[in-house]
């Protein structure tokens, strides 16, 4: 999607900047005057955050802001932590059992994510989700190490990749 | 009160977190490959080091949302230093366990070292 123009991941950049700049500085029951001069030079960081870096970031757009995408986006937050509770019970009974039901294998999937941001974050919810772990990505095919490896290995791909691919489309359509 | 109970439900936090640092240690050590172990430890001590600083973030609430800022981070960047160093290791070619079932790794980037010829 590289038909953004620099305004907008410019806007992009400084936004989250802005918002991490508040978030870190924040304290309930702070004093007004304090809170008013650090939003006032974490506008002018944020800014130049912004200014130096938003040309690396080409995909970076306003348009991920609207309320459908982060009602996505708060989706797939929910859906990660349960999946990664469970990967965690998961790899905790494989650890303690006696004899290690280990089945290791390598597999390879597809996506039909097409942005770069978005298969990381497939990626990363891949690697912290029940036995599985990306090694390595080109294009639309993820290499993933699988403790426990499946029977049929064509569900692999959407035992994997379980509900996330579904909401982060939903997020970089 | 209320303060009190966020208090206790910050210390089981921080106890649940401990416990699954243990576990991973456990997997550390009876892991039979790089991979494997690589798998036990990084979930294992991403969800414990999350699961102590949002304890700690309930236990002091003045700190609780530079707590939420720290763990979106941890969450952003623990797994890619995962995922670059199980492709390292896989590239300079560190053996697979004898137990592993399936291997469909081809790609031209994650050749291994000595296979480029």
């Amino acid at each position: 999607m590289p038909s953004n123009s620099g305004a907008s991941s410019y806007a992009f950049v400084a936004v989250i900047s802005f918002i991490t700049w508040i978030a870190l500085i924040f304290s309930p029951g702070m004093s007004m005057v304090a809170f008013e001069q650090e939003v006032f030079v974490g506008l002018l960081v944020a800014l130049t955050v912004a200014a130096l870096t938003y040309k690396y970031l080409p995909n970076a757009s306003v348009k991920y802001f609207s309320p459908k995408r982060l009602g996505y986006l708060t989706v797939y937050v929910f859906v990660f932590i349960w999946e990664m509770i469970k990967a965690n019970v998961n790899m905790a009974i494989i650890v303690t059992s006696p004899k290690l039901p280990l089945k290791p294998g390598i597999v390879k999937i597809k996506t039909d994510l097409k942005d770069n941001f978005a298969k990381l974050l497939l990626g990363n919810s891949i690697t912290l989700t029940p036995g599985t772990m990306t090694m390595e990505v080109s294009d639309d095919t993820l290499y993933i190490h699988w403790v426990k490896i499946c029977d049929d290995i064509k569900e692999a791909g959407d035992i994997i990749k379980g509900a996330f691919e579904k909401w982060l489309k939903g997020v970089f359509s | 009160m209320i303060a009190l109970i966020l208090y206790y439900i910050g210390v089981a936090l921080c106890f649940i977190g401990a416990i699954f640092f243990i576990l991973g240690g456990i997997g550390l050590i009876r892991m039979p490959d790089v991979y494997n172990r690589m798998q036990a430890s990084t979930k294992t001590t991403t969800m414990g080091l999350m699961s102590i600083i949002l304890g700690v973030g309930l236990m002091e609430p003045y700190w609780i949302i530079k707590a939420i800022v720290i763990i979106i981070f941890i969450a952003l960047t623990a797994p890619v230093g995962a995922s670059a160093m199980a492709r390292a290791a896989y590239k300079s070619g560190i053996p697979l366990w004898e137990g592993t079932v399936l291997n469909e790794c081809d790609a031209p980037s994650c050749k291994k070292e000595g296979d480029k010829q």
